[in-house]
């Protein structure tokens, strides 16, 4: 996956492959990013390789659909269909704070790179961007702010702080 | 009024920063119309019909001379020295232009202002009572509360891509609600409980639009220190559960109709088990750090002045008429709370001139301890004035044309920009607004009839509150031409109602006539001393439908 930010730095290498949908062929010698629906029937029949497994969910998924499988997961996907769906802004929350999950939580798919800061705040640590130019301005905005107001999944509010 | 300290400073200077290299981008072709579109609307930036629109935060309607100055000389700058005061707290420069705005931004940041949230599908600013603070019978200063959510909601970094726009309004009177808390997404009001804590009455799914609705209680009482935590549950809830497929039935209240508030409510319980006493939880600190920015002025130890103001009434029938129409009471003896009209004949409801502005200024700085509100009627107030100086300010508002004695009255109109400016609009509507203010142009004639809310939207986004005027009035367009629909019997306070739908639209010439007949309906039916809004609904619509429609011969 290219264009790829991960922990705050550009990723050139990055082994996961994304399974769009069933027409897109399983790889076998690395780790996938499942649809949650083709990943429980995997699952179900024993066919998940030994490689670390990936989940995306779609907008309409919720969190709570992964509550049995989280444990198993290494990376868990937010699919924006389009920027303007905020969804995904809460099911990061919920996954970090409610779910206690500490592996790789990736946006992919139609987010702005100037939705990276609030993103990361919610508890994304990676971003496949659509371009490198989107990239390399998400890279530049994940720190647009020194100051928030409201507690997220790294810090407490401003108002302990002050 | 709250004071910026280094963090809030860096807030919104950071902002001013991010918003001038959007804009950069924009105009370099590298972020598209639709990428633009969300982040610019985050900063009250419209495209509108004659050019962009800027809508400015007003926070709970607290503005002191220094900001309204500044306001003046950024439209003379940068616009056409004028703009508009709204129906939710916030003021909107009509014809900026969009390479200008990063500097508009940055020149209301030096005088603690933004534009943050002002529109877009995220919580705009937090709406509250003009006569916040100075009433005798409020239970709590709404104002530190406001302060608190404006804080919370700005740049959350979890609410900025909702389903729809997202208000919250505070109401700390237990005996008027002139927030309309009730026609906001959330709307919370200040209680006591049995044991004399203080909390709230949360409000939620009450709005205007094309479906509009009156608040659910959704809770009777919520502790103060839980009020982030909680509305954290419910924008959460609403975030992840509100419909995105369709704009218009994306608002909170479709999402609570569509539950119903009981299974609303345990939604938003639940949610809330896992974040009460969290990391929102407000400390004591905090409280007491904002709450301390909102104590009372350096008032005078004074009695009321009621012997003078006795005699200047006798003296001045004229001052006495403006005493009962727009001066208020006010907690502190010796005070008063007093509203400069900006509803003069001829001037567009809401529209105040840069000159004006620097008037209001020094009024304020002379009479006021330098501060003024912004009513939701969109007029100014001076909250804190002594009461043995209400003449010599009369006689000032009255040199600037500030002075008109009509608050509450017919002509008192709550107006939107309409067709004039507005892109959305279906027809105009200041010009109707005229239209029934030369009407209606007799102080006496309006006294008599009393108070009368009448609200004026251009389309059914009704940022005109027509629905919930006594009178409302409704721009439609049909066919291409413009047409007025008219209802009768909104309300905006504790006993909230949808005004009912009179019957046919009618042409623009027609409505001061629509109008003056409704108001003879009224003046035929009442009984002593009846309001306008308490008449309408003792005897129901029939008799004004059957007036207004009447075969003439």
């Amino acid at each position: 996956m290219q264009n790829l930010i991960k922990n705050g730095a550009l990723q050139p290498d990055d082994a996961w492959v994304l399974i769009v949908d069933e027409a897109t062929t399983a790889p076998t010698d690395a780790p996938a990013i499942w649809p949650l629906q083709q990943y429980l029937v995997q699952r179900q029949s024993g066919q998940l390789s030994g490689q670390p497994h990936g989940v995306w969910l779609n907008e309409e998924q919720m969190v709570d659909e992964l509550a049995e499988v989280l444990d198993e997961l290494a990376l868990v996907a937010l699919h924006f269909p389009k920027f303007a769906d905020g969804r995904s802004f809460s099911k990061a929350r919920l996954l970090r704070e409610r779910l206690s999950f500490t592996g790789e939580i990736r946006a992919v798919g139609d987010f702005l790179p100037d939705q990276v800061d609030y993103l990361a705040r919610c508890g994304v640590d990676a971003f496949a961007c659509r371009n490198e130019q989107e990239a390399n301005t998400a890279l530049s905005m994940l720190d647009t702010f020194s100051v928030h107001y409201q507690s997220d999944t790294h810090q407490t509010p401003l108002f302990q702080q002050r | 009024m709250y004071v910026y300290d280094s963090f809030d400073q860096k807030v919104v200077d950071e902002r001013v920063a991010q918003f001038r290299e959007q804009t950069e981008r924009y105009l370099d072709g590298q972020l598209a119309d639709e990428e633009f579109l969300p982040l610019r609307l985050q900063n009250g930036l419209y495209i509108q019909r004659h050019a962009p629109m800027l809508r400015i935060a007003i926070p709970y309607g607290l503005l002191d001379s220094t900001k309204l100055r500044k306001l003046a000389e950024l439209t003379e700058t940068f616009d056409k020295g004028y703009a508009h005061f709204t129906t939710r707290q916030n003021i909107q420069f009509n014809w900026p232009a969009l390479e200008d705005v990063p500097d508009i931004l940055a020149g209301l940041a030096q005088v603690q202002m933004h534009a943050i949230q002002t529109s877009g599908n995220c919580i705009r600013n937090t709406t509250t009572d003009q006569f916040a603070g100075v009433l005798r019978d409020e239970i709590a200063d709404p104002r530190p509360w406001c302060e608190l959510i404006r804080q919370w909601s700005t740049l959350h970094p979890e609410f900025a891509f909702l389903p729809r726009k997202f208000k919250i309004a505070v109401n700390g009177s237990p005996s008027s609600d002139r927030a309309a808390v009730r026609f906001h997404d959330i709307g919370l009001e200040l209680v006591r409980n049995d044991v004399n804590e203080l909390g709230f009455r949360v409000f939620v799914g009450g709005g205007l639009g094309r479906t509009p609705l009156v608040g659910q209680l959704i809770r009777e009482f919520l502790p103060t220190q839980h009020l982030l935590s909680y509305l954290e549950a419910i924008l959460r809830v609403y975030n992840l559960l509100g419909r995105r497929d369709n704009k218009y039935k994306a608002r909170i209240k479709i999402l609570v109709k569509a539950l119903g508030a009981d299974a609303f409510r345990d939604k938003v319980e639940a949610e809330w088990t896992y974040l009460k006493d969290g990391a929102a939880t407000l400390t004591e600190a905090e409280v007491n750090r904002v709450a301390a920015h909102f104590i009372d002025p350096d008032y005078a130890s004074l009695d009321d002045a009621d012997a003078l103001l006795a005699q200047q009434k006798v003296d001045n029938p004229a001052f006495a008429q403006w005493l009962s129409r727009n001066v208020h009471l006010h907690k502190k003896p010796g005070y008063a709370a007093v509203t400069l009209s900006i509803k003069k004949l001829g001037y567009a409801p809401g529209d105040c001139t840069a000159d004006q502005m620097r008037s209001v200024a020094q009024l304020a700085d002379e009479f006021s301890f330098g501060e003024l509100r912004v009513s939701h009627e969109q007029n100014l107030i001076l909250a804190d004035v002594r009461q043995d100086r209400l003449f010599d300010l009369w006689e000032a508002a009255k040199l600037v044309g500030l002075a008109t004695a009509n608050i509450g009255t017919l002509s008192d109109v709550i107006c939107c920009p309409g067709g004039d400016y507005c892109a959305l609009a279906n027809a105009k509507s200041i010009p109707i607004a005229e239209s029934i203010q030369s009407r209606f142009d007799d102080l006496d004639y309006l006294y008599d009839l009393g108070d009368i809310d009448l609200n004026i939207s251009g389309c059914m986004n009704a940022c005109g509150h027509h629905h919930i005027g006594n009178i409302g009035i409704l721009g439609v367009d049909k066919k291409g031409e413009e047409f007025y629909q008219v209802s009768l019997g909104g309300d905006s306070g504790q006993n909230a109602r949808v005004g009912k739908i009179l019957g046919p639209s009618f042409n623009a010439d027609d409505i001061p006539d629509v109008v003056d007949k409704i108001v003879q309906v009224y003046v035929d039916h009442r009984h002593q001393d009846e309001l306008f809004a308490d008449t309408v609904e003792r005897v129901g619509l029939e008799p004004f439908k059957e007036r207004v429609y009447a075969k003439s011969h």
